[in-house]
This record gives C-alpha cells, structure tokens and sequence, in this order.
C-alpha cells in the first residue's frame, strides 16, 4: 500500500517536472488572454491612472525602463557562462541550468519594467511602430524575444515534431535580441536627442 | 579550468580597461548642444540626456564584448570541428 503511493508520488514529481513548465506557460497564455477580454472598463481606467507616473513620456521617471534594460542585459550574462569551454569550470559556477533559471529570471523582471515603461496593457500604441524612435518596435521585439525563449525552454523539447527546428530556433532567438537592443538604443537616442 | 578561469579573467581586464578609458575619455561628458533641449521637451532635462548617452555607450560595450566573447567562442568551436574532421595523412608503407 505504502509503495503504491510512493510510485504514485514519484509519478507526479516526474511528470511535473517534464511538464511543470508547458502546463504554467498556457495557464498563463490562457490567464492573459481573459485578462484582455473580460476586464471591464473603470478596471482598464483604474490600471491605466495607477501606471501612469511610470509609463515613458512628458514628466514621468525613466528610471523603471532603466531598471528594466539592465535586468535584461544582466540577462545576457548567461552566453558567457555557457561558453566557459570546461565542464568542470562550469559546474563550478553552479551549472549552465541555474544561470539558464537565472537568465529567464531577470528577462523577465526586465520585461515587466519595459512593458509598464512601454504603457502596457491599455495605453501601448501597438500599431504605431516607428513613433519615439521605434519605441513599440523595440517592445514588440522584446514580447517577440519572449515568447521564443520560452517556446526553446517550455516546449520544444516535449513537441518531437518541432525537434528539427531547434537549429532554426536558437539562430533565431539571438538575431531577435539583438534588433530588440538596436531598437532599444535607437529609442533611447532619439528621446534623449530629438523630439518625436 | 585553470584555462577557463585565465580567460575570463582575460575578458574582465580588458572590459574594465575599456570601460574605465571611456569614463576618464571626455566622451562620457559629451552631450550634443541641440540635445538638451529637445529632451526636456521630452521631459528627460539634461541630465536626463546626459545619463542617457552614457547608458547607451556603457551598455553598447558590455553587449559588445559579450558578442565578441560568443563569436570568438564559435568560431573556434567550428576551427577544432573541422581540424578534428580532417582524414589524417596515411603513413607510408613499410619497406
């Protein structure tokens, strides 16, 4: 009877481990999607007025966005770790999982930042790209960088079919990192330089 | 390791070296004129102009040298794959 709940409990901690993560990212696919359909309107006022001192524009504190852009270059410091070269060296430094968990961390801190500095969720102007020197542009690159991420951690391994595109993936999930920061400095540039 | 841990410290040096040339450079305290007063119209004021050049430089170096650090990395990855897949020479018959 005792070894009956025991397998049973090492079934569940073996199946949420493979897939803890797939079930958390499409509750909260799920939980954002309702967010946006269902939440009424003085709610939508109410979240607006209370991110408005953070929110990029006239009169207002960059320090959230600064604070976010370098959680998410802190981010960055995880291809350094991953290409130490000397696996012992790398497990020294507490192996590449833990810096992999600490990369999603602070990308993600990061991208809470950006996105209350980007006026996220009522207040984004999600079709006008090029406006405050590719601002949007710059954050939907970022929301783009995302989700990659999190579809190369949470699901391609457990979706075989999608094996075949990792080599794409990664090639991928750098080359959109890379135009998020060209974006972002151009931002930058262009509030601290020129108007519009 | 010993290796691992001479290149890393190889990469700090240089960064810092890099980093501190640009602080004492009279770059870090450039400001374009026609910059000041376009970013208090965007209500950053000049510090705010001035901070946010010398973000944008700082942060352009430590992602360039990471980009480096990765380039350099693969591209000795592909040197050692294709030094590996090379058919060694064949020795020649013994007499």
């Amino acid at each position: 009877m005792e070894t009956t709940a025991t397998v049973r409990t090492v079934q569940v901690r073996r199946f949420w481990k493979r897939y803890g993560g797939t079930i958390l990212v499409l509750v909260f696919g799920v939980a954002i999607i309702a967010f946006y359909a269902y939440v009424p309107q003085t709610m939508a006022r109410n979240i607006s007025n209370l991110l408005r001192p953070y929110r990029g524009g006239e009169d207002t504190d960059p320090a959230i966005a600064y604070a976010g852009l370098t959680l998410v270059v802190m981010a960055q410091g995880y291809t350094l770790v991953k290409r130490v070269g000397v696996p012992q060296y790398l497990v020294k430094l507490g192996g590449s999982g833990r810096w992999l968990t600490a990369h999603i961390g602070l990308s993600l801190g990061g991208l809470i930042g950006i996105l209350i500095h980007a006026g996220f969720p009522f207040q984004f102007p999600y079709r006008e790209l090029t406006i405050f020197g590719y601002a949007s542009l710059a954050t939907w690159l970022l929301i783009l960088t995302t989700i990659s991420g999190v579809f190369g951690r949470y699901l391609y391994r457990h979706l075989p079919a999608m094996k075949r595109a990792f080599s794409v993936w990664r090639p991928m999930h750098v080359v959109e990192t890379a135009l998020f920061f060209v974006f972002t400095f151009l931002h930058i540039w262009t509030v601290a330089g020129h108007s519009g | 390791m010993r290796a691992a841990s001479a290149r890393l410290l190889r990469l700090g040096l240089a960064f810092g070296s890099v980093l501190g040339a640009y602080v004492a450079s009279p770059l870090s305290q450039w400001v374009p004129v026609a910059s000041v007063a376009a970013a208090e119209d965007n209500g950053l004021g000049a510090g705010g102009a001035s901070l946010a050049y010398n973000y944008v430089l700082v942060v352009a170096i430590v992602l360039a040298f990471i980009l480096g650090y990765a380039v350099r990395d693969v591209l000795h990855r592909r040197a050692v794959r294709s030094r590996s897949a090379k058919k060694p020479t064949p020795t020649p018959p013994r007499a």
